[in-house]
């Protein structure tokens, strides 16, 4: 059995080179949705997909749903990455500020699961 | 479906490629093409896997979207009818892609690259060779955020494993070490 997901950790957020390709889901990945993928492969059966995440980040919170996985760079340490979209709000930037160069990892001070029924986006 | 069901249309697939290039013809394709384009199959690929051709890599993906599975098998076409030798699957992959190496040889055989997804940012390449008594042997595997081929200045076959430290992608580059029949690490070509 899969341990628990953890209830914080370590995000970053796709490379411009992953946009408009199939995710784990099916789904296509864009940079303006607010989706996660898990990491690392260790952790790829940990959360169902579909499973909507809460995240918190320096008092700003967004809803996404997890519709992939991903290898980032092995680090256990490393547990999500965002969409540009989630990732751009969380540290609360225009998306279009966001690129390859300057997205770091971030330290999500709370991971939650919340229902299925749940608005996607920042958390008002 | 069953693996025995899905080599059997693989399998049926082959020799229906033997057959359609030594006798091209439209109309009806035999049965193969219309059962497989039925299935949850995609990306069917076959590839040599010794000289004579007389045995051959397959591989391709069944399922629908977010529930696929990749598999790969070896199949024997030295007699009439196409046999499958081996298989084995990697479920939720999908994607796959078989990349013949003849720059690679293990056995005196060139080695067989797999790739496939396992997410938009997770590519795995698995190397597949033949031993003396022409079994498959699994030589080496890699996880990335991405996987590429390149050609250095020196002619040499490289195999690029992109890891992503935060949100930008870096390469670790690797090439075939036949005395050691294992990936060794590679300067990365410009």
């Amino acid at each position: 059995m899969a341990s628990p997901f953890p209830t914080s950790g370590e995000a970053s957020t796709y490379s411009d080179f992953f946009s408009n390709k199939p995710t784990s889901s099916g789904d296509i990945y864009t940079h303006a949705g607010y989706t996660a993928a898990l990491l690392p492969k260790a952790r790829w059966s940990a959360l169902p997909l579909g499973t909507l995440l809460q995240l918190t980040y320096q008092g700003r919170s967004v809803v996404v749903k997890v519709n992939d996985r991903g290898a980032g760079n092995g680090s256990i340490s490393r547990v999500l990455d965002l969409s540009r979209a989630a990732y751009a709000y969380l540290i609360n930037k225009p998306l279009s500020a966001i690129t390859d160069q300057n997205a770091g990892v971030i330290q999500l001070t709370s991971i939650a699961q919340v229902p299925a029924t749940t608005q996607l986006g920042p958390v008002p | 479906m069953s693996v025995r069901r899905s080599l059997f249309m693989v399998a049926a697939m082959a020799v229906f490629l033997q057959r359609a290039v030594a006798a091209p013809a439209l109309g009806p394709l035999g049965g193969s093409v219309e059962a497989i384009a039925k299935k949850p199959f995609s990306g069917l690929m076959i590839e040599d896997a010794n000289e004579a051709g007389s045995l051959r890599w397959a591989a391709w993906g069944e399922g629908p979207a977010g529930s696929q599975t990749v598999r790969l098998a070896l199949l024997s076409t030295a007699s009439a009818s196409t046999t499958a030798l081996w298989a084995t699957a990697w479920p939720d992959a999908y994607g796959a892609a078989l990349r013949p190496t003849p720059e690679w040889q293990f056995a005196d055989h060139q080695i067989m690259a797999i790739t496939m997804q396992f997410g938009a940012a997770a590519a795995q390449v698995d190397l597949y060779g033949l031993d003396a008594k022409n079994r498959p042997v699994r030589l080496a595997e890699k996880l990335g955020a991405a996987i590429g081929w390149a050609v250095d200045s020196s002619g040499d076959l490289i195999l690029i494993v992109y890891s992503m430290p935060d949100s930008a992608l870096v390469p670790a580059c690797f090439g075939w070490s036949p005395a050691a029949s294992q990936l060794a690490p590679a300067t990365c070509p410009n």
